[in-house]
């Protein structure tokens, strides 16, 4: 390999120092070095890297990139909310601070790159220029043009221009219907396990073996590695948990050869840590703060998403119980849950025509707001007017989202709706108002 | 063509006295196969009942040179027929001559299987109802009948040859009764139905009236009359209501009605015609009306208080408030800046308003990127001017081009400035259903009853009547109203041709988008799989008179879309929101 770097016309120390900060990826940068070329070697229009998330597609180019001291320029398009943004970047990145002033306020692809080629005139390259895109999947909804022509911007501008597409996607969603110039694919392919615990291992801690930081991240990917896969989950995890995977050494209660009680003490901590700050329920802070620092028993925080207990008014709360039934139930059982003289639905020939899949699993229905407002009084034990304050409780409660309206179209005549919480908020409800919620739901007879 | 006539009698119980109505006997045309149904429905009238006698005639060979005939002859051999079967006869009403004479042919027939089936079935209740003889039948029937049936007949012929067979089984079907007050039976027993119907009707409004505002579209729109009859007699509390509601919608199958319109005599007239049958009519109550009205009056000044105060009025009620609105601006508002806004007008926008306050109130000359810029201009203007005072009245603010939530968002800014002031009046029964707790803290509304009992005359000369043939072009509201009730693919191929006709607004020797041409575009965009759908959906678009086409000079149609241009645009913005 090295005499294959050797004639690409970069400095060797150079090369070596890359490619100590790319661990696992010697395939893909020496992939791509042999592409690149020697700097004044006119390159492959464009490549297209694609691969999961964390695989190291930005950080092998840009490493790549900075070190061998190429022109380039760095276009994240989420940022780049209109054309014009993403134009103005690549210019100022690539020929300085005055060039962008050239385009028009409200530049299109042909501004882009009659501006291009005036300034590659003026200071023509003597290496390739890179245009790398993160992100690239959201070039798609941009105009329809902008992506074949930066697949060609080579032909177009004739410069030594050579543009990277960095993506998640694969290049078969990204292919326009007319047809495209085609990009050379290249596949950034998983870390296995092995690749994450060597890359986990060589951040270790300055204090401790890192005999012992790669016994720990041992631990951690023991625990981890069957639900996460991510590279910079990992490590925040890691970050995260290696205090408390060494206060039995701080305390002196154990020594840093005994890994097996290391292992019994760190094992239900990061079990915990799962279930809290992996999804965060908790944030990292509070973590840190409180269950370290204050020896709080991990999981006494509440988090995130027990605060699902929402203070509604009175009849918001019916409306929003008879939602949920109108929701859940089918409309032919309307009858017997509030009818009171129903007569002879009994409830065994009821249960036989029973549906397979009950209604929660298949998820909320629409409703007519007819059938709505009849459950609701039915549901209310007092008398209820249909006052102008009940039917703007209804239009809050699609506002605050407890509600959906289905199909927009129809706002006043017959609107429908759909109810949007879940059963656990519901029976909460339900039970501030002393309302038997079970009783009156179909999947539960 | 034969005619086949058919006399009735109708058989009145112990005392044996046939009558024969002759007002009820008519000479029809009627087609080979209607008459041979009849003609089997008779004999199984004749063999099904047995208190009924019916005599069906038919000879083609005699009858056949009879049409010209006078009625005379025609009684006369009625009368024959009728003492060859040595039963007395009673003429009854014979004065009107030829112009009576009239025989009831597949009406009649068609009640009699009703009546049969009825038999049948409930014996017992017809029974009692025949059996019991009633001498003021005959002649009530006789002259109630030659009034107001023949128009029905027609109708009835129309109705029986039209219709498929499984509608016209239901219909004669006893238990739905809604159809029993159109068809006129000449028995006492069918009046008192149909007294009983309407009575039963009559307490239905009632109930209707006291009930919940939800409630009268919910049971007006699925009729089963006959529960609907029992239960309306129960006092209108809420808990039958909602009963009423899960009675009626507890069923799957829905009744349809079958009152079409294909089944008036004249289906479709035009907005002339209307207008002059609506104008002979008298207004009933016109002084309590006025009374009520100049009631309101006293109310102008606490209005005005109300709106220098930071509130915005709101009127609600029945009938139309738009005159007293008026009222309120031409003696209160006169002297100030005020704009009206017509809410129900069909092709009002947003935009419109907004331009209204903002080139002609505040004169601002120019234009704007879009709604949002606008209103900020106008809030701000406004707010740097106190002392300037904008009155902004709004007849039905829930009109269906206000009733959005963006252009109710627009409004209740508006509304929220200090010195703006809004009144308004509503109409919807869901109206309240536009404003969320946020919009109505903007609004700040007091709610003002105002029972005008006043016709809404202007307000509904833009609405799209099914009974009304429409004129001109189409409107706005009326547009997305008929392209909301298709299909995805349908829309989309109609925002094409609206898209390529928009292109081409500028280019005068346009003459529209040829088929072949239209039908690739919709081949390409996967809006329809083969020629013959894309005909279909032409011709319903040609139906609701959205597209027009014309035929090129080398032959090959073209399509153009029958909407003025500007509406076309508004059109497609409300699309893409």
């Amino acid at each position: 390999m090295a005499a294959q770097r050797q004639h690409l016309g970069y400095e060797d120390e150079k090369l070596q120092r890359v490619m100590e900060r790319l661990p696992c990826r010697d395939v893909q940068a020496s992939m791509l070095l042999a592409l690149m070329g020697e700097p004044e070697q006119c390159s492959y229009p464009s490549i297209f890297i694609y691969g999961h998330r964390a695989t190291g597609k930005s950080h092998v180019i840009h490493t790549l990139l900075k070190e061998l001291e190429l022109p380039y320029a760095t276009v994240s398009c989420v940022e780049c909310v209109s054309v014009g943004l993403l134009f103005e970047q690549v210019l100022l990145s690539l020929f300085g601070s005055d060039s962008a002033s050239l385009l028009s306020r409200n530049p299109s692809l042909s501004d882009f790159v009659r501006v291009y080629k005036q300034l590659c005139v003026q200071a023509s390259a003597k290496q390739t220029r890179y245009i790398v895109l993160d992100r690239a999947e959201l070039l798609r909804d941009m105009e329809a043009n902008l992506l074949p022509a930066f697949l060609r911007l080579q032909e177009l501008v004739e410069d030594n221009v050579t543009v990277i597409l960095l993506s998640e996607i694969v290049w078969d969603k990204f292919r326009p219907n007319t047809g495209c110039f085609e990009p050379l694919l290249l596949h950034f392919p998983d870390y296995s396990k092995g690749e994450l615990q060597q890359i986990l291992s060589e951040d270790s801690h300055p204090s401790y073996s890192p005999e012992l930081y790669s016994a720990f991240i041992n631990i951690l990917l023991g625990v981890f590695y069957s639900v996460c896969r991510d590279l910079r989950e990992l490590r925040h995890l890691a970050a995260l948990n290696f205090s408390k995977f060494v206060e039995p050494l701080e305390q002196g209660k154990v020594k840093e050869s005994d890994t097996h009680k290391l292992w019994r003490n760190i094992e239900p901590h990061l079990k915990k840590a799962m279930q809290t700050v992996y999804l965060r329920e908790v944030s990292s802070v509070q973590w840190e703060q409180q269950l370290k620092m204050e020896e709080k028993e991990a999981g006494a925080v509440r988090g995130l998403s027990a605060h699902a207990h929402v203070e509604l008014p009175y009849y918001s709360k019916f409306l929003l119980i008879a939602a949920y039934l109108a929701s859940y139930n089918p409309a032919r059982t309307d009858k017997r849950f509030f009818l009171k003289h129903h007569g002879k639905i009994k409830k065994t020939n009821f249960l036989k025509k029973h549906e397979k899949t009950s209604n929660h699993l298949l998820g909320p229905k629409p409703f007519p707001l007819d059938r709505l407002l009849a459950i609701f009084y039915s549901v209310v034990d007092s008398r209820v007017a249909p006052t102008a304050s009940v039917f703007c409780q209804i239009s809050s409660l699609v506002t605050l989202q407890l509600l959906n309206q289905v199909g927009h179209d129809d706002q006043l005549d017959a609107p429908k709706y759909k109810c949007a919480v879940s059963l656990d908020f519901i029976l909460a409800i339900s039970r501030t108002v002393s309302f038997d919620m079970v009783k009156y739901l179909y999947d539960f007879l | 063509m034969m005619i086949s006539m058919t006399v009735c009698w109708k058989w009145c119980g112990d005392e044996r006295v046939f009558l024969c109505s002759m007002s009820i006997l008519e000479v029809r045309f009627v087609g080979d196969g209607d008459a041979l149904e009849h003609m089997v429905d008779k004999q199984q009238d004749v063999q099904g009942s047995s208190v009924q006698r019916l005599v069906t005639l038919r000879s083609e060979a005699e009858r056949s040179g009879r049409e010209d005939e006078a009625g005379l002859s025609e009684l006369h051999y009625v009368q024959v027929l009728g003492t060859d079967e040595g039963e007395e006869c009673v003429t009854a009403a014979a004065g009107g001559g030829a112009s009576v004479f009239s025989f009831q042919t597949v009406k009649r027939s068609n009640r009699m299987a009703q009546m049969a089936s009825e038999l049948a079935r409930t014996p017992t209740r017809s029974v009692t109802f025949r059996t019991t003889p009633d001498p003021s039948g005959p002649a009530h029937n006789g002259c109630n009948v030659s009034e107001n049936r023949t128009p029905q007949k027609g109708r009835k012929v129309q109705f029986v040859s039209t219709t498929p067979h499984r509608l016209r089984k239901r219909l004669s079907a006893p238990s739905l009764r809604s159809d029993s007050d159109s068809e006129l039976s000449p028995s006492d027993s069918g009046e008192e139905e149909d007294d009983e119907d309407d009575k039963g009707k009559r307490e239905e409004d009632r109930v209707n009236q006291s009930s919940t505002p939800s409630k009268p579209s919910a049971t007006a729109l699925y009729k089963t009359p006959a529960k609907k009859s029992k239960t309306a007699p129960e006092p209108p509390c809420q808990a039958s209501l909602v009963e009423e509601y899960f009675e009626a919608h507890g069923s799957s199958k829905f009744l349809t009605s079958d009152r079409t319109l294909q089944r008036l005599h004249t289906p479709k007239l035009d907005r002339e015609t209307l207008f002059r049958l609506l104008e002979g009519k008298p207004a009933c109550y016109s002084s309590e009306i006025e009374k009520l009205h100049s009631s309101h009056h006293e109310h102008f000044n606490k209005w005005m208080l109300q709106l220098q105060l930071g509130y915005s009025v709101l009127l609600y009620g029945l009938g139309s408030k738009k005159a007293l609105l008026e009222e309120f601006r031409v003696s209160l508002l006169c002297q100030e800046i005020h704009l009206v806004v017509n809410g129900f007008f069909p092709s009002i926008s947003l935009k419109s308003i907004l331009t209204a306050l903002s080139a002609e109130i505040l004169e601002h000359q120019g234009t704007f990127r879009n709604p949002a810029d606008q209103l900020q201009y106008i809030t701000t203007t406004l707010r740097e001017q106190p002392d300037l005072h904008v009155y902004l009245l709004i007849h039905n603010i829930d009109g269906p081009m206000l009733r959005g939530g963006k252009t109710q968002n627009a409004l209740g800014q508006l509304a929220s400035l200090p010195n703006l002031h809004l009144v308004a009046s509503i109409d919807h029964i869901n109206a309240p259903l536009v404003w969320d707790q946020c919009k109505l803290s903007q609004f700040n509304w007091l709610w003002w009853e105002c029972v005008c009992f006043q016709r809404y005359v202007e307000e509904t000369s833009y609405e799209n009547s099914l009974l009304v043939q429409q004129t001109g072009a189409l409107a706005l509201s009326s547009l997305t109203h008929v392209l909301r009730s298709l299909t995805a693919n349908a829309r989309g191929i109609f925002k094409l041709l609206v898209e390529f006709q928009l292109e081409n607004k500028d280019n005068p020797s346009y003459t529209g988008l040829s088929f072949q041409d239209f039908y690739q575009r919709c081949r390409e965009a996967f809006l329809v799989n083969s020629d013959l759908t894309l005909r279909t959906q032409l011709t319903e678009f040609r139906d609701h008179k959205l597209i027009r086409t014309r035929k090129g000079a080398d032959g090959v149609e073209y399509l153009l879309v029958a909407v003025e241009t500007s509406t076309l645009t508004d059109f497609l913005e409300k699309e893409i929101e």
